[in-house]
């Protein structure tokens, strides 16, 4: 958040906000069944609400989440372009969304440990690091160690605005390294902070 | 550096070659609304009730296997305890509860579904009846439903009757699964004492105190307790028992961490429905080689599990084990122990095989772990008084001691010691074990209670 809000204020926005997504989202016109569709309405929930959240953090005016509902809900697009779908089934509650919006909030950072191995090769930092901002991903931290021929690389990636999700992002990155003849493998970061942080 | 490179490196090491790994995401369903007087009826709310609750179990555990890269080895459901739910249906056998169950699990694609149970540790009620007559039939004719029985509590004795009763229901169970050695038996669990958020099968069951839809996490470890024991071993430092337990409390830390991240990120997925429950910090083995408890035993410096030993051995890893882990849940629960099982450890498999652990041996050491005697072959003569006895005994110890234990045991119709039971997969194949000839048949048929011990009365 760019500027501290009291976690009262927090709380009467979440409210608020969720209040009206709910509003929106229960009109019957919604409730349609969509084919293969995989959103559960707790994930959808909560993405609208931290896209809301982000929009009130920034400094650009945004779209009044409190606005008229939409004659073609299918059409609203939020400001970082994602696109509203229909749900199905029951609506999560006030709490659920409140705890969610919790959650998000303590989960501040998102980021991935990349390890690669292999022989060194000309520019194949330049390389994967190109690949990486490609899709999305931010290098937060590199480390290096050559044993003659052989280095292995750490690198932190902060992972929170991929464009791509995240078990794509895994896939290409590894898939990349391995195009480059070297080995990868990468791990959420939050595996590394449960076992090695008390 | 954010992370130090030996971080970096021993959780990969961990996940990729030392078998991390979270045994089992459990789903507890409470079907106390499926109650009806017509066990047609109740049938169909229970298919729709589990397959409804469970529906994206399996998609939403892979999808948080993909993003951890930590693998999330079984996908289960436990229900609470069937008999409660079929008793005001007055039909004559609940079967077809059973086969309800084994259709929703296909359905959803689960391997296994627990709670065809009944808790008559002070008597047995009309549902109760129907429902032990029951299991060897359902047993026999599903492929995913497990059952288990509560005999006894600590506050509550021990009901001989009905322990004498599942001697004859193991036998008719191995018999109506002759052809597949006995693999009814496998799936078939009595109690001490029996957890009601257990996530580890075939005890698994959704206790009648819980909410209506939990999580709970079954994680493994003992590959990676193993590895780290070797490689204090390895050091060249000096270690003593003391060093071991404080690697063993360590490394189980990070175990327990890694069930209590998995379940969170399970919870989080599948929404308003389910709950956290518990994380279940037992050290669970599985048949493949380095994820073996009794290989544990061994690198503390026994020659076999079962030698002279093993029980302190045990003991000492058990505790640790609950140390370490305690501090990484929130939570803890279900059995949080060791687990023993002769046909799912390779281990104890080749301990049985050279004839270092014995059944008496095996049973000392269910003293301080936290499962029984699980998983044991034995000859297929043996009668239902001797395996009613052998389950007093492990039942016994439960009490006395205020701890759960059960009895998972297969008398393998046809077969002897020397020869083996096999099962494959995660029930592995598990060597006959010799069974005392000295027959506590009066024993058995005098039945009644065994009164609730002094230990019981703690107010």
């Amino acid at each position: 958040m760019s500027q501290a809000v009291s976690q009262a204020d927090l709380d009467d926005v979440t409210r608020a906000v969720t209040r009206a997504v709910l509003e929106r989202l229960g009109a019957p016109s919604l409730v349609a069944t969509m084919p293969g569709s995989a959103a559960s309405d707790s994930e959808l929930i909560k993405q609208v609400v931290r896209e809301v959240l982000s929009t009130l953090a920034s400094e650009e005016p945004s779209a009044d989440p409190v606005a008229e509902p939409p004659s073609d809900p299918a059409s609203l697009t939020t400001p970082r372009g994602a696109r509203l779908l229909p749900i199905q089934g029951a609506l999560p509650s006030l709490e659920h969304c409140r705890a969610c919006v919790e959650q998000e909030k303590s989960r501040q950072r998102q980021r991935a440990v990349l390890t690669t191995t292999g022989r060194n090769q000309r520019g194949i930092v330049a390389r994967l690091t190109a690949r990486i901002a490609e899709l999305g991903g931010d290098i937060v931290d590199i480390s290096q160690t050559l044993v003659g021929d052989y280095f292995t690389m750490i690198l932190v990636v902060d992972v929170g605005a991929l464009d791509v999700s995240y078990e794509q992002f895994q896939t290409e990155v590894v898939e990349a390294v391995r195009g480059l003849g070297c080995h990868a493998m990468m791990m959420h970061e939050d595996v590394m902070v449960s076992l090695h942080r008390v | 550096m954010l992370w130090e490179t030996e971080e970096v490196a021993s959780t990969l090491r961990m996940i990729e070659s030392e078998h991390l790994d979270i045994r089992t995401t459990t789903m507890g369903i409470s079907l106390r609304d499926c109650v009806t007087d017509d066990l047609g009826v109740t049938c169909r709310k229970v298919y729709d009730k589990v397959t409804r609750r469970a529906a994206r179990l399996v998609a939403t555990a892979n999808e948080v296997q993909a993003t951890y890269g930590v693998p999330i080895t079984n996908k289960r459901i436990s229900v609470t305890p069937c008999a409660l739910i079929a008793e005001a249906s007055g039909a004559s056998s609940y079967v077809p509860l059973a086969e309800t169950l084994d259709r929703a699990g296909a359905e959803l694609g689960i391997d296994y579904v627990a709670g065809f149970s009944a808790l008559i540790e002070k008597g047995i009620t009309p549902g109760d009846a129907v429902l032990l007559d029951s299991i060897a039939e359902a047993l026999a004719t599903t492929e995913r439903v497990c059952s288990s029985v509560q005999v006894a509590t600590t506050k509550a004795g021990i009901n001989m009757d009905a322990v004498a009763r599942m001697g004859r229901i193991i036998k008719d169970t191995a018999a109506r699964t002759a052809s597949r050695d006995g693999i009814g038996c496998a799936k078939l669990v009595v109690f001490a004492n029996a957890p009601e958020d257990n996530p580890f099968v075939a005890g698994a069951m959704h206790g009648v105190g819980e909410s209506d839809c939990v999580i709970n996490v079954g994680v493994s470890g003992p590959g990676v307790v193993l590895s780290a024991i070797r490689r204090l071993k390895q050091s060249g430092r000096r270690w003593d028992l003391g060093d071991v337990a404080e690697t063993v409390k360590r490394t189980a830390f990070k175990v327990t961490r890694a069930g209590e991240l998995i379940g969170r990120e399970m919870v989080r997925r599948l929404g308003p429905e389910a709950r956290f429950g518990v994380v279940d910090l037992s050290l669970a083995p599985t048949p493949a080689i380095g994820d073996s408890v009794a290989e544990i035993l061994e690198a503390l410096g026994l020659e076999r599990a079962g030698a002279p030993g093993s029980t302190a051995a045990l003991a000492l890893i058990t505790d640790a084990v609950k140390k370490g882990g305690v501090m990484a849940s929130s939570y803890v629960g279900g059995l949080s122990g060791a687990f023993i099982p002769v046909s799912e450890d390779r281990g104890m498999i080749e301990a049985v095989e050279a004839g270092a652990l014995s059944l008496e041996k095996l049973e000392a050491m269910t003293a301080v772990c936290s499962v029984g005697l699980d998983m044991v072959a034995v000859p297929g003569e043996t009668s239902a008084e001797t395996l009613s006895a052998i389950i007093a005994d492990e039942i016994s110890i439960g009490v006395a001691n205020n701890k759960t234990t059960a009895v998972r045991i297969i008398p393998v119709p046809g077969k002897r010691v020397g020869e083996k039971a096999v099962y494959g997969g995660l029930l592995g194949e598990a060597p006959v074990m010799a069974v005392s000839r000295f027959s506590p048949e009066e024993f058995i048929r005098a039945g009644g209670r065994i009164p609730a011990p002094i230990i019981s009365l703690r107010n």
